[in-house]
């Protein structure tokens, strides 16, 4: 998320004619047609043939199907458009709906019609592996070597949120970023959660606990222990998130995720302290 | 054994991958093929029959054998992953593998499984790079650490993707106590700790030496100096050697996850380490240090191993951040920060390493 951007958040888009007062029939009553732009690490990642999805795996993939679920509509089937622009773009598509994470602008609303967003990528906190005491407040951190990639929202969370007494360590990509947190060149890191909570999923030993999102400078005192369940105020917030038109499925979906295989929901466990 | 740049003909970033040779399966090079397997932090190859890019990938799909399984090579490569083709054309190597081996969510495997897979292709003879295919379609963001929307060569698999580590940063600043500086000075007698680590400051060197103190006195590994350990530090004498031999060697204990430093039978250092997990041991037996990198990178995992010390195949002491109290490593010895440079330092090539499974 680069600072000037607007926030951007992670929706779930239906392709819908903008006025539309009820949602077109399906194609196919019985094949849910659901256009991805892969590969977004831990939300959609496979392998396809031209625009066809052999392999899908991760969070919205997830998504799509518990959806799917819940219309009564026995299979799924992924359409891959290279193109992310293609998902906004408002002209005439071969999917029911999409899924993808989308900075919503007043532009791209007047050409498709968004469901209201499912996850934020807010920012969160990642430490390094082993560092002790684990802070429990915002002011805690401030005496640490911090670290975020130059010119993101994350660096200038440290600056204006964090307010350092250390001068933070900033870097040229996310690689380095967690390459850094790995090798004890920072304390912890500051950026977008969706990263932060898709490297400590990929590899769990290599990191420490997961303090985050910071929103409203409250995340640290809501930290919480791995694997513990999402509270139920989150809960809540992705039920009335959901797609109008499928209520429940969204959040049926994030909690089914988690519950068969919490590393594999980085999202859902990145967004358990909000 | 032997340096495998010269062989291959391959860019410097390959200075660290191991040429392993099976006893007796070299003696027709046209009839071979290699095959890139793992062992501790790097690659190793293996010589199998054939010499077509299909019989090169297939061997790798079959995994290491009963026997190289015993020397602790392993693979990241799902067991049971169908090969369903391997086309050579202009150079690139378009294999067309089943959806297993795209299986898992750990990002050291999966970039590995392609790390072996692009090493073993490479190696045949017109081989320049590789399109990794999965069920007849091209990934995207299965394996991370690689762009797999386009051919991979040797090169992309080999080269550090970072710079070196700088040094670490500090620790957050703490007050000295006589309490803390008594315990340390009490690990250091015992040579948990080195001398110049004694000034009264709690820190991470300091819970590491608890935690080695811990494994050789069999208590809780928790790195709290409490009642118990406090008890058998009282009692407690200096470690002694479980094997015998000359001059200055180290032995690796791996039931205690523990290094001794032997100076002509005296232990001198007693120190934390993290070995091999469950199907990545490292292996037992006698051996020497015979390479030495002061920023190793490890190819298959991709992450820089400091002061590192190799004393069999793609095995080493090597600096880690990552030290808990178990066995958890790819193969190798890892050593906390505060002591991997002082073991680079003592363990010029020629070192004795002795590895010991049982140290009762």
């Amino acid at each position: 998320m680069r600072v000037g951007a607007a926030a951007a958040l992670l929706a779930c888009v239906l392709a819908l004619p903008v006025g539309a007062t009820a949602p077109p029939p399906l194609e196919d009553p019985s094949e849910l047609v659901v256009g991805v732009s892969m590969p977004v690490t831990g939300l959609q990642v496979g392998a396809v043939r031209g625009r066809s999805v052999v392999l899908a795996k991760g969070l919205e993939i997830d998504l799509a199907r518990a959806l799917a679920k819940r219309l009564g509509v026995p299979r799924v089937r992924f359409v891959h458009e290279p193109l992310f622009s293609t998902l906004v773009s408002g002209r005439p598509a071969d999917w029911d709906l999409a899924l993808a994470a989308i900075t919503i602008t007043p532009e791209r609303a007047r050409r498709v019609d968004f469901s209201k967003p499912y996850l934020t990528a807010d920012q969160a906190v990642l430490m390094r592996e082993g560092f002790t005491p684990v802070p429990t407040s915002i002011a805690a951190l401030r005496g640490l070597q911090l670290c975020s990639e130059r010119a993101t929202t994350g660096a200038r969370a440290i600056v204006d949120r964090i307010k350092p007494t250390r001068k933070p360590r900033l870097v040229a990509n996310p690689s380095q970023l967690t390459y850094d947190l790995y090798s004890d060149r920072c304390d912890a890191i500051v950026f977008d959660a969706p990263v932060l909570g898709a490297a400590r999923a990929a590899a769990p030993e290599r990191y420490g606990p997961f303090a985050g999102p910071d929103r409203h400078a409250r995340a640290l005192r809501h930290r919480l222990p791995e694997g513990q369940p999402a509270p139920r105020e989150r809960e809540r917030g992705v039920e009335r998130a959901d797609s109008r038109r499928h209520p429940g499925a969204a959040a049926e979906a994030l909690a089914d995720h988690r519950r068969r295989d919490a590393p594999r929901a980085p999202l859902v466990a990145s967004f358990r302290t909000g | 054994m032997g340096d495998i740049v010269g062989k291959l003909g391959v860019p410097a970033a390959l200075a660290t991958v191991v040429l392993v040779l099976a006893p007796g399966a070299a003696s027709s090079p046209s009839a071979t093929v290699k095959v890139a397997l793992l062992q501790g932090e790097q690659v190793v190859y293996v010589n199998r029959n054939g010499s077509t890019l299909r019989q090169a990938v297939a061997a790798l799909l079959a995994g290491p054998t009963s026997a190289e399984r015993g020397r602790e090579l392993a693979t990241a490569v799902p067991s049971g992953t169908p090969l369903r083709a391997a086309t050579l054309a202009n150079g690139v190597a378009t294999v067309d593998l089943g959806e297993r081996f795209a299986t898992g969510t750990r990002a050291a495997s999966l970039s590995a499984r392609v790390t072996q897979l692009v090493l073993t292709a490479t190696s045949v003879p017109g081989v320049n790079s590789v399109r990794v295919q999965i069920k007849g379609a091209t990934p995207l963001g299965l394996f991370p650490g690689y762009v797999t929307s386009r051919p991979i060569t040797l090169r992309d698999a080999t080269r550090p993707e970072v710079p070196p580590p700088g040094p670490p940063a500090p620790g957050p600043p703490t007050d000295p106590t006589a309490a803390v500086r008594a315990l340390q000075q009490r690990l250091a007698d015992l040579s948990f700790l080195p001398a110049e680590a004694v000034d009264g400051k709690t820190g991470e060197q300091t819970r590491f030496a608890v935690i080695a103190f811990q494994k050789w006195q069999g208590l809780a590994r928790d790195g709290v100096a409490g009642p118990a350990t406090q008890v058998a530090l009282a009692s407690a004498t200096r470690p002694t050697p479980r094997t015998t031999g000359p001059g200055n060697r180290f032995e690796v204990l791996l039931d205690r996850q523990l290094t001794l430093y032997i100076e002509n039978g005296t232990v001198v250092r007693t120190l934390h380490v993290s070995t091999g997990t469950t199907g990545f041991e490292t292996p037992v037996g006698r051996y020497s240090v015979f390479r030495k990198e002061v920023n190793s990178w490890s190819v298959p995992y991709k992450v820089w191993l400091p002061w590192a010390s190799y004393f069999v195949g793609g095995v080493a002491f090597h600096e880690s951040p990552d030290m808990p109290a178990q066995a958890a490593s790819h193969g190798c010895v890892r050593v906390p920060r505060y002591d991997s440079k002082w073991v680079y330092d003592h363990a010029p090539n020629g070192t004795p390493v002795t590895v010991l499974g049982s140290s009762r």
